[in-house]
């Protein structure tokens, strides 16, 4: 057998897909794509209630532990304050950020 | 090789948000896709099903998509890579029997005419008695018309080794040609 009749038996040798394959394709990809949209609202809403919280809890939590005097708290305040909420807020945000992005990313794909 | 610019202006399209552009990638590149997906897994049910993650998966990367290499490249690689791993969560290779090649030894009754769909069975079966790698090799060469390099860069073989492959592929699908068809191998060519 020559290159030639060997590639003529190679190119007959091509399966070919049933043929709703690419409708169910775009099914599942559609179907995928409402999955992550939810999923990723959902996210952004968790991620912004566990900042909301965690901002308001450090707040409340710096304020007593200047008029608390005697507790367990007495500790976080020897810790500088600002720096630290400076911190965690602005991860918080830089944390919603990217996911906001990566939503956007997502919806211009779709 | 697919037309490259054809496949960069379709992937643009769907970048933008046009979903039926990626109907039409797809529909110029599965069956070569799935093609490649056989050598590997020997089962076209479950080569259909792994074809198909990979779709969605190029899907949801198209935006990470450099243009540099073409696509088809590319979207082999994913095949190749996703169907070995298919392979190995499957352990054992598939059996024949399992397939639904149909049946396949059923004698050629008119002796002067052999359906194209008889001869696409007969060749798939043949090449199914190949190694895989052998089977991979032969398929892009000669189906996909990629060059050596290329073949080197979807695979991660080595260059010698996918020499090997081609050469040992010649020679066992023409002996499995032979035993299953006899004299009629001429129908095909």
């Amino acid at each position: 057998m020559n290159e030639e009749q060997l590639k003529k038996i190679m190119k007959k040798s091509s399966v070919e897909t049933s043929k709703g394959f690419i409708n169910d394709l775009m099914t599942s990809i559609e179907a995928n794509h409402e999955t992550q949209k939810t999923s990723y609202k959902r996210l952004i809403w968790l991620v912004s209630l566990i900042s909301l919280v965690t901002i308001s809890g450090l707040i409340l939590l710096f304020m007593e532990s200047n008029t608390v005097e005697n507790t367990y708290l007495k500790f976080i305040s020897d810790i500088p304050k600002m720096p630290i909420l400076v911190i965690v807020t602005l991860s918080l945000l830089f944390g919603i950020n990217y996911l906001i992005r990566l939503n956007e990313e997502n919806s211009i794909t779709a | 090789m697919k037309n490259k610019e054809e496949d960069f202006s379709l992937i643009r399209k769907v970048n933008e948000g046009d979903t039926s552009a990626f109907r039409q990638l797809v529909y110029l590149h599965k069956d070569v896709s799935l093609s490649l997906a056989y050598s590997i897994l020997k089962d076209l049910t479950i080569s259909e099903d792994v074809i198909q993650d990979v779709f969605i998966k190029v899907f949801h990367k198209l935006s990470t998509f450099n243009f540099k290499s073409s696509f088809s490249t590319w979207l082999y690689r994913i095949v190749i890579n996703t169907s070995y791993n298919e392979l190995k969560k499957r352990k054992a290779s598939i059996s024949l029997d399992e397939d639904n090649t149909g049946n396949l030894f059923a004698p050629i009754e008119n002796k002067d005419f052999m359906r194209k769909s008889d001869q696409k069975k007969y060749i798939n079966l043949a090449l199914k008695q190949l190694r895989t790698d052998e089977a991979l090799a032969l398929r892009l060469f000669y189906l996909c018309e990629l060059s050596i390099k290329e073949i080197e860069e979807i695979t991660n073989f080595k260059k010698s080794k996918i020499k090997v492959d081609l050469h040992r592929g010649r020679e066992n699908l023409n002996f499995q040609l032979r035993q299953l068809l006899g004299d009629d191998i001429n129908y095909l060519l």
